[in-house]
């Protein structure tokens, strides 16, 4: 899904015009019209005006990936209460909860009530993670696997210090080793 | 042969053995988490490589931790614990004792039988003397150390 059209479901969700959306952001209706149709690259400080007036973050515009509360969901069958009872609890309007239902991102308030309730991140909140306190910056980002460091290093010289060389060729040969057993693994 | 026996040893523990070349030639093992680096172009015989696998052997046992420096005394003494347990490996009482039997006197002869460098058989006899004091008796023959010397006894 486009940036465009991204906008223009939330406008949707949320039962806006493109008039009143452009309103509440500041900007023109046609240029708002422009950049859902994507002809127009939104700069920043437009997609955080856009963002604020439709109640949600500026992560929730860029993310391609679709929300899923599957977490929620699960999160409240472990505490034992519906979400319905969730959302009387902490004061959520029936609005929000029929988004929920429907997989739509509520408002910004509603989603850190209910992080906060749950004590988890937005991102575990939406299915992104599937760990609680996880946050996901980019999904193309790859894991960065820990640096292997030995736990035991000994070694057998003649000297009492290494020269700098010396410390070199450890290190390099611990890489080697480092990414000979990352090749195994796979 | 020694050598070969330890490999096979290393083998069921499952340690891995690499040798690799590093340009400094001061640096003759290295011990990394169950791999044992041997710089073999730095080795000259085959005696000496018995004793550097038999030291790196000892700190796969014995060692815990980084001791790279050996300016900490701690990692002085991780150092003197694996280098022990090397003489032990390889020049048990019992194998003194087999030496003297099959007639070996001198202590070149000596280093010749049990297959390590002199250097290594004198730090043996040294950490021996540290452990035992000056003689041990072991079995019916008495073993003393400085000078080094085996007595039948009756």
């Amino acid at each position: 899904m486009s940036i465009g059209t991204r906008i223009k479901s939330f406008r949707k969700q949320r039962g806006l015009t493109q008039v009143k959306l452009a309103e509440k952001a500041g900007i023109s209706r046609s240029y708002l019209a422009d950049v859902e149709a994507d002809r127009y690259n939104p700069s920043l400080s437009t997609l955080m005006e856009l963002a604020q007036a439709l109640g949600i973050s500026v992560s929730c515009l860029l993310d391609n990936r679709e929300i899923d509360f599957r977490n929620l969901v699960g999160a409240c069958k472990e505490k034992r209460v519906s979400l319905e009872s969730l959302c009387e609890l902490l004061k959520i309007p029936d609005v929000s909860l029929e988004l929920i239902r429907t997989n739509k991102l509520p408002d910004e308030d509603t989603m850190l009530k209910l992080c906060n309730y749950f004590n988890c991140t937005w991102d575990y909140m939406i299915g992104k993670t599937n760990s609680p306190d996880d946050i996901v910056f980019d999904h193309e980002v790859k894991p960065i696997a820990p640096n292997y460091v030995p736990k035991t290093i000994a070694a057998h010289f003649e000297n009492t210090e290494f020269t700098e060389e010396e410390t070199k060729e450890i290190n390099d040969f611990i890489s080697f080793l480092t990414s000979k057993r990352k090749k195994q693994q796979t | 042969m020694i050598y070969n026996e330890l490999l096979l040893e290393l083998d069921e523990e499952g340690v891995e053995v690499i040798e690799h070349r590093f340009c400094s030639h001061g640096l003759k093992g290295l011990y990394l988490d169950n791999v044992i680096v041997m710089n073999c172009i730095a080795i000259a015989t085959e005696k000496e490589k018995t004793c550097i696998l038999a030291e790196e052997i000892g700190h796969y046992h014995t060692t815990y931790g980084n001791i790279l420096d050996q300016k900490n005394v701690s990692n002085r003494k991780q150092e003197k614990r694996a280098r022990n347990w090397a003489y032990e490996k390889l020049i048990s009482l019992d194998k003194l004792i087999e030496a003297y039997e099959a007639g070996v006197r001198s202590s070149y002869d000596l280093s010749d039988y049990l297959g390590v460098t002199e250097d290594f058989l004198q730090n043996a006899l040294k950490h021996y003397h540290e452990k035992y004091g000056l003689s041990v008796k072991q079995e019916d023959y008495l073993i003393y150390f400085n000078p080094f010397g085996i007595f039948h006894g009756p």
